[in-house]
């Protein structure tokens, strides 16, 4: 019998192709039926439209239809002549409907033309619910890793509309039961087209695997095609790591902390410096976690290269604005690197050879399927070039290097239990001989336990340790010593999140122990004459819980509100000193030493942190958005130098530091052209920041016993405007963004010690008002693409002397105002070739080669600039320049 | 090695950098009063001047540099007031040879300039310098930067100074030396180009002088401060690199040390002038800032003033360093063919102290 049904079937292809008239949809059914065969009815309906119907007669015999019915669809008439039978029915096209049996479904099907795997259904087909919506939920993971995959799209053609998937590669949709073409995406994997039949609420797995042949180019969208627009989030960029592999990078080496620069509001002070500023924020106001753990110094050899390994890592994603409440303590932004996790199913490796250093990655299953490990490692072989190579006389003895060893360990316990434990260490020597080292250690180490309840609430637990050591020497001394300072931490952390139609609910707390070493000064050699000098630690603890809730209220608005309360104490053992006077300062004595005992309560801060982002739809392209967040920052970065250097102190908020607090507001538009082929988007924000930590004139903050007598807190303020338009599909892609902003800073405390230009506001020392950064890459074969980048920003602020004084013959600068002269404007260009050299899909061994050269018309890009008195006596302006040419570099890269 | 010969030039770049001078567009603004002074117990007379700021790229210099027919005076804790006299109108006063610092007595400058504003000083405290009790020294070498911007690394001797100093007091020091070493020349060689006649150089042998002795005042100093040592009773303080080259030990070098002991305000100032000497503007070079002077202007003392008054107990210490401390074989003898007189700051006569 099913013959017949296919050749019926086949042939009425062939003939619908000319049929015109009434389709399924014009179908309208005026009647009341008693008792009537359904055979019948079916046959009257072919008979008054060009709709055709296809069965086994035997399937429908002794089926009868009751019941009066106006102006009734037939879809829904079906679903009443079907609700209490084996048999269910499924509109093949515009004309045809197939009934069959509920079990034969996928037989039928393969009859159609269909293939098991093209489709997916979803609940029991033998026991199919109609009429009302069901859940249909499931989970997208990477097919290569078995990782679930975070911001995967979901999309259903027939209802023009979708969901993203959570951390966890979830989703959950509510479909009426029928038949829907969903396309599953993600940036960096193979689109999936699925057809999915819903019977009644159910679930399904989908994996997704890397584009193999179609190379895209520079993407910095993650998430869905159309998450700018959609997503409530904003300021938040997910940078893939493979696409930052293609951008052209110094010397070779792939660098995912300096590809955030690229983005509106992101800059760093210089070439060659650690840290980030984001939209008007202090290096130190950026939460780096590395999975769970926070980074305290994220590059090597100063800030020419991250530490991160891009081999071991998947994606780094920044929040600029609207940071959900279960984030927090720093008061800029938050940057999450994702370690990769290695694969479930196969081993595999990858790496790469660079000019300055070497990778190597290797993954694999532990227990196939359910469980893996990822180790990668990075070595620098500077130091061996220097010997064999370079042979300059100034340089013998030089040293610099470092190395870091990276790993990840993947759990699946059971189907609801899953255990990820990451590990990473890194070390950093760079030693001027006779003159100075600099020594440097990172250790993170975070565990992440993670547990499905029921569908649709999630709990997470984390402990996360990060540690971070450095070491400077001055060797230029009879008696060479180091000072040694160092942060660590240690966090605890539980998340609950819940999953409704429109709600996505999360909740939790976590609690983090600070340890901070000020400084320690020994000797280096083994007879050396000085006794240690310690600061005595300083230990805190910071606590918070949370609600954030994520409502999609329909499909023009969506609110996310969050509250999030932080609690912060410092504790002993430790003394206290008190001075004369209001505040600590260098005029006033030390009158008493307050005695804290182990455990006891030095200081408390706490506050609440509200939190709140709208969406507002004006078509399904374009949207408004306004955010609002507080963030406490219990901890600072103590320094009074222009970057990140070995002298500055991490220390925590105290007796009389108080903790910093940034209110953020910002409000965007985003539009998005030709199937989101093209974003655009304006983003404007304000932020206004309390307690900002800065130095008084000639502050000596090494190894200062009563650092508080050098410091001071005032207000910042930061605003700009934010354009972006971007590309992400086709052969030409990138972006191109414009940030005006300013940021500024106010220091005007009790005496003049204590203020600063005279207590105005004075930009601080990483104002750059225009900054333009165009990146873009083509694809110019299939083998072939070519990238670059070119940025512009304005020079950023330094202390000019206003004149200048001999005293005992030297020339002493008079500097009577802070970050009052620019130095020069900042461009160059970039630009890398990558070649790759195997198109196949399935392939042992792939690879590819990067050739780039940084800063091509090799600029000499001012870092710094100084005064100095010269042999004529008159004093001249230097500019130092640490890239003052263009450098070329090449790459090999492997994967097998 | 292609790819080793790129890196080796990118690290040579990426460690030395590239420092240019530049142009800078100085907006001139104000000129302020600088007070440079101390009283030392050292023998007077001492010396206050009293300058203007000078512009930076003014070299013009349209502003007054000498404060002129100032009326200055310095009065002490125990009632005495010292009148200073100006020397012929070089903004430069004096005291009188008999004036001299006491060690534990405050001083306060008051200056009147022609203009009639009056300007005080802190009350500042001569403190004691504690004894010296030795001089270090070690071989090394320090790492320089030359005018021609490249890294020369200099021999010479780390110095160190084992002061002891009194564990219950804070205390902080400006160093000064100055050295002496003798030199070999050959005056018998000594010769002369004869442009007018033979056109030749024509031998002309010198009586005078083989043997000499150079005296060296550094411009150089440094500070220091007990705050990582105080507790010990005897510190060693690294003060300062010696750079040495071999004619320099022909017999030896006598170094002598001066140390003087400053206020921890003063040590303030003089770091920040130690800061502005030897700072170079890198990587991980503070901020640059002004301190203020420790004088203000009486009617207003919002008034920017610049420069220092203090006082100051200075030791002396010195100690001799010979060919055998210095370890790799060295040529002492200048080659020089003609008299050791023209070396600058050189003499024939044997100072007292050579042979102490």
């Amino acid at each position: 019998m099913l013959r017949i049904l296919l050749l019926k079937l086949t042939v009425f292809t062939f003939l619908s192709f000319h049929s015109f008239g009434q389709q399924i949809s014009d179908v309208r059914i005026d009647k009341k039926f008693e008792s009537e065969l359904l055979t019948d009815v079916l046959s009257q309906i072919e008979a008054n439209s060009s709709v055709k119907f296809f069965y086994d007669p035997s399937w429908l015999e002794n089926v009868r239809v009751s019941g009066e019915y106006t102006d009734t669809s037939l879809r829904s008439a079906l679903e009443d002549w079907t609700a209490n039978t084996r048999l269910n029915y499924h509109f093949y096209d515009a004309f045809n409907v197939v009934l069959y049996l509920r079990s034969d479904l996928l037989s039928t099907l393969n009859l159609a033309g269909l293939k098991d795997t093209d489709v997916i259904i979803v609940g029991d087909s033998t026991n199919a619910v109609s009429g009302t919506a069901v859940s249909v939920r499931g989970t997208i993971r990477n097919g290569q890793t078995n990782e679930p995959l975070l911001g995967a799209s979901v999309y259903v053609d027939e209802l023009a509309s979708g969901t993203v998937t959570n951390a966890a590669g979830r989703f959950s949709l509510q479909l009426l039961p029928g038949d829907y073409h969903v396309r599953v995406s993600h940036v960096t994997l193979q689109q999936e087209a699925k057809r999915m039949f819903v019977f009644g609420p159910g679930e399904f797995q989908l994996d997704l695997y890397e584009k193999t042949i179609q190379l895209e180019g520079v993407t910095i969208a993650g998430q869905a095609p159309d998450i700018n627009v959609k997503g409530i989030q904003m300021g938040t960029v997910q940078l893939q790591v493979e696409d930052v592999k293609k951008l052209p990078a110094f010397l070779g080496e792939v660098d995912i902390i300096k590809s955030l620069t690229l983005l509106p509001g992101v800059s760093t002070v210089g070439e060659g410096t650690t840290g980030l500023n984001v939209r008007g924020g202090t290096a130190d106001q950026n939460l780096i976690l590395l999975d769970k753990a926070p980074v305290y110094n994220t590059s090597h050899l100063f800030g020419f290269f991250s530490i991160f390994s891009p081999d071991a890592t998947d994606d780094v994603t920044i929040y600029k604005a609207g940071i959900p409440a279960n984030l927090g303590s720093r008061a800029s932004s938050v940057v999450e690197v994702k370690q990769k996790s290695g694969s479930k199913e196969k081993f595999g490796s990858q790496g790469g050879i660079g000019l300055v250093a070497s990778r190597v990655m290797a993954e694999g299953p532990i227990k196939e399927g359910k469980s893996s490990f990822i180790v990668a490692a990075r070595k620098s072989y500077v130091n061996y070039l220097f010997d064999t190579f370079i042979k300059v006389e100034e340089l013998v003895g030089n040293k610099a290097g470092f190395w870091d060893l990276s790993g990840k360990l993947d759990f699946s316990l059971s189907d609801r239990l899953s255990l990820t434990a990451s590990g990473y260490v890194s070390k950093d020597n760079f030693t001027i001989a006779n003159e100075s080292s600099f020594d440097y250690q990172n250790g993170l180490g975070s565990a992440e336990l993670g547990y499905v309840f029921s569908e649709n609430l999630l709990g997470g637990l984390s402990v996360a340790y990060s540690d971070y050591q450095y070491q400077l020497g001055d060797l230029q001394l009879a008696d060479p010593y180091k000072v040694s300072s160092g942060v660590g931490q240690l966090d605890i952390k539980a998340d609950v999140t819940r999953y409704t139609e429109r709600h996505a609910l999360q909740f939790g707390g976590g609690t983090t122990f600070y340890g901070f070493k000020p400084g320690e000064r020994s000797g280096i050699n083994a007879d050396t004459q000085i006794t240690p000098v310690a600061l005595p630690e300083q230990q805190s603890q910071e606590s918070f819980l949370y609600a954030n809730d994520e409502i999609n209220l329909n499909d023009t608005w969506s609110v996310m509100a969050g509250l999030r309360y932080s609690m912060y104490r410092s504790y002993g053992p430790a003394d206290v000193f008190v001075y004369s006077g209001e505040r600590p300062g260098r005029t006033s004595t030390l009158t008493d030493t307050l005695q804290y005992s182990g455990n006891e309560t030095i200081k408390n801060y706490s506050g609440l942190e509200p939190r709140l982002s709208f969406r507002y739809s004006l078509d399904d392209e374009t949207s408004l958005k306004a955010s609002y967040n507080r963030i406490y920052q219990y901890i600072h970065l103590v320094s009074n130098t222009t970057a990140i250097t070995p002298y500055d102190i991490w220390m925590g908020s105290n007796y009389y530091l108080m903790p910093l607090i940034a209110d953020q507001f910002s409000i965007g538009y985003f539009k998005n052209y030709e199937d989101n082929t093209w974003e655009t988007s304006a983003e404007i924000y304000f932020k206004d920041i309390d307690n900002l930590v800065d130095y008084k004139d000639g502050a000596d903050l090494v190894l200062n016993p009563t650092l508080e007598t050098e410091l001071i807190q005032g207000k910042g303020m930061a605003y700009g405007l934010e354009l972006l338009v971007k590309r992400s599909k086709g052969k030409l892609n990138g972006w191109a963004s414009y940030t005006y902003s300013r940021t500024l800073r106010k220091m005007e405390g009790a005496d003049r010690e204590s203020t600063i230009n005279k207590g105005n506001w004075f930009p601080s020392y990483y104002d750059k008002p225009h900054d333009l950064t165009l990146s873009g890459s083509y694809k110019v074969t299939r083998r072939w693409t070519i990238s670059s980048n070119f940025t512009y920003s304005t020079g950023r602020p330094f202390s000019v002397p206003e004149n200048g004084f001999l005293f005992d013959g030297v020339l002493v600068g008079n500097y009577t105002e802070r970050n009052n002269g620019r130095i020069p404007d900042y461009h160059r260009l970039d630009l890398a070739f990558t070649l790759d050299t195997s198109l196949k899909i399935k392939k042992l061994w792939e690879s590819s080669w990067t050739f780039a050269v940084y800063n091509v018309y090799g600029r000499k890009n001012a870092y710094s600039v100084f005064f100095k008195d010269t042999a004529d006596a008159r004093p001249t302006a230097y500019k130092l320049a640490i890239l003052g040419a263009a450098f070329p570099s090449i790459t090999y890269n492997f994967k097998f | 090695m292609q790819v080793a010969k790129k890196l080796s030039w990118s690290v040579w770049m990426l460690l030395v950098a590239c420092i240019d001078p530049y142009d800078y567009p100085f907006k001139e603004q104000n000129n302020y009063l600088v007070v440079e002074g101390a009283v030392t117990t050292e023998p007077g007379p001492y010396a206050i001047t009293l300058t203007t700021t000078r512009n930076i790229n003014n070299e013009e210099n349209a502003f007054k540099l000498r404060e002129q027919n100032a009326r200055v005076i310095i009065a002490t804790s125990s009632g005495k007031v010292e009148k200073l006299v100006e020397k012929d109108t070089s903004g430069v006063y004096y005291t009188s040879a008999s004036f001299r610092g006491q060690i534990g007595e405050s001083y306060q400058l008051t200056v009147t300039l022609e203009n009639g504003m009056i300007y005080k000083s802190e009350e500042v405290e001569l403190l004691p310098m504690p004894p010296i009790d030795s001089i270090g020294i070690k071989y090394g070498s320090q790492k320089y930067v030359s005018q021609a911007n490249a890294i020369v690394d200099r021999k010479g001797f780390y110095i160190t100074a084992f002061v002891n100093d009194p564990p219950e007091t804070e205390n902080a020091y400006l160093v000064n030396w100055d050295y002496t070493y003798k030199i070999f020349t050959h005056p018998e060689l000594a010769n002369y180009y004869d442009a007018e006649g033979c056109e030749c150089w024509v031998s002309s042998p010198k009586e005078c002088c083989a043997v000499c002795w150079v005296q060296e005042e550094s411009p150089d100093f440094a500070v220091a401060n007990d705050r990582l040592n105080n507790g010990s009773s005897l510190t060693q303080y690294d003060l300062f690199f010696l750079p040495v080259v071999g004619i320099m030990l022909y017999e030896k070098i006598h170094l002598e040390v001066s140390i003087s002991s400053l206020s921890k305000d003063a040590y303030f100032f003089w770091n920040s002038v130690y800061d502005s000497r030897y700072s170079q503007g890198g990587l991980f070079d503070p901020t640059p800032n002004t301190v203020e002077a420790n004088v203000y202007n009486v009617e207003d003392k919002e008034e920017l003033v610049l420069g220092y008054f203090y006082a100051s107990d200075v030791r002396k210490i010195s100690r001799s360093i010979h060919p055998t401390d210095f370890p790799e074989r060295i040529d002492t003898d200048t080659g020089y063919p003609d008299t050791c007189l023209l070396y600058p700051n050189a003499t024939a006569e044997e100072p007292e102290y050579w042979n102490e």
